[in-house]
């Protein structure tokens, strides 16, 4: 009897833990699902044409973007907002121009981004990157002309981020 | 328990970043800046790392809002670090009006001439 009890006790035990294996899975599955590989496009407004072309590209890949539109909203909402939107990507692009030097937000969203450990690409739209950010200096940055090399190793990370070393490596 | 402050600042205000340092000193609350970081001939990268971890240790980043400072890149990279990094930031309005030329200040921020009773306010977190 006491054996018996025991060995359902021990039947019990394997089938949650069994239960409790695959829920971790199927978790891990539905955050993947629910965060897609995520890239965060900094900009000035007056770029803002250019900035929505590179997030079309960069979502054709099958990643999300985040592009900081910012509106009329107070500067406490921006500053929430662009925190929140660089927290859930997993790099960003900082598009650099004469315009987005003198941006007020360019530089504010590199420390962000910076202080949180993400990954930042440069991306020079008509500029050289040495009349670029002397705050940008230490990023591997890409010219916009060549913006398809920087899609290709996007592609690398996002596959490699899903676990999908085959297609990265392709 | 310590209370830390890094005060953000332009490198033309150094007089007044040490004058804010003194007071904070004085309420018990420790105080840190960047002295000079616009004329040094440290590369911006390694300044980066180091204005990061200044912020880091810091409880709170006060920034000193003026005419100097509204338009400074470092003063800039400062308040986004403190967001980033999930520190109180508490602009003080020295000249006034210049908040309006910082879109990242909102409605909170501190009068210069408030500062005396803000500074109280620290202090009662220091003790």
């Amino acid at each position: 009897m006491a054996k018996r009890a025991t060995s359902r006790k021990a039947g019990k035990a394997a089938t949650k833990k069994k239960t409790g294996k695959s829920a971790t899975q199927k978790a891990r599955r539905n955050s993947a699902a629910a965060s897609p590989y995520t890239v965060f496009i900094s900009h000035s407004s007056k770029e803002k044409w250019i900035a929505e072309q590179i997030s079309k590209e960069i979502r054709t890949l099958g990643a999300k973007t985040w592009l900081d539109v910012k509106d009329l909203r107070g500067g406490d909402e921006i500053r929430r907002s662009i925190k929140r939107g660089i927290r859930a990507s997993q790099e960003a692009v900082v598009l650099l121009s004469a315009h987005s030097i003198t941006s007020q937000w360019v530089i504010y969203e590199v420390a962000i981004a910076d202080a949180l450990g993400k990954r930042i690409t440069p991306v020079f739209n008509n500029i050289a990157p040495d009349v670029a950010l002397e705050l940008l200096q230490g990023f591997k940055g890409i010219d916009l002309n060549d913006f398809d090399h920087f899609l290709v190793e996007l592609v690398g990370r996002i596959n490699e981020r899903l676990g999908n070393p085959r297609k990265a490596a392709l | 328990m310590s209370y830390r402050v890094f005060i953000s600042h332009s490198a033309k205000d150094t007089e007044l970043a040490k004058d804010l340092a003194r007071r904070l000193e004085e309420a018990g609350v420790e105080a840190l800046a960047f002295i000079n970081k616009e004329e040094t001939n440290e590369a911006a990268c390694e300044m980066k790392l180091l204005i990061q971890m200044y912020v880091q240790s810091a409880d709170e980043v006060i920034v000193l809002l003026t005419d100097n400072s509204a338009d400074s890149p470092w003063v800039r990279y400062e308040m986004g670090a403190a967001d980033g990094l999930d520190k109180r930031l508490t602009p003080v309005v020295v000249n006034e009006g210049v908040e309006q030329r910082v879109p990242m200040v909102g409605k909170h921020f501190v009068k210069y001439a408030d500062l005396p009773k803000y500074i109280s306010s620290l202090k009662r977190k220091a003790a």
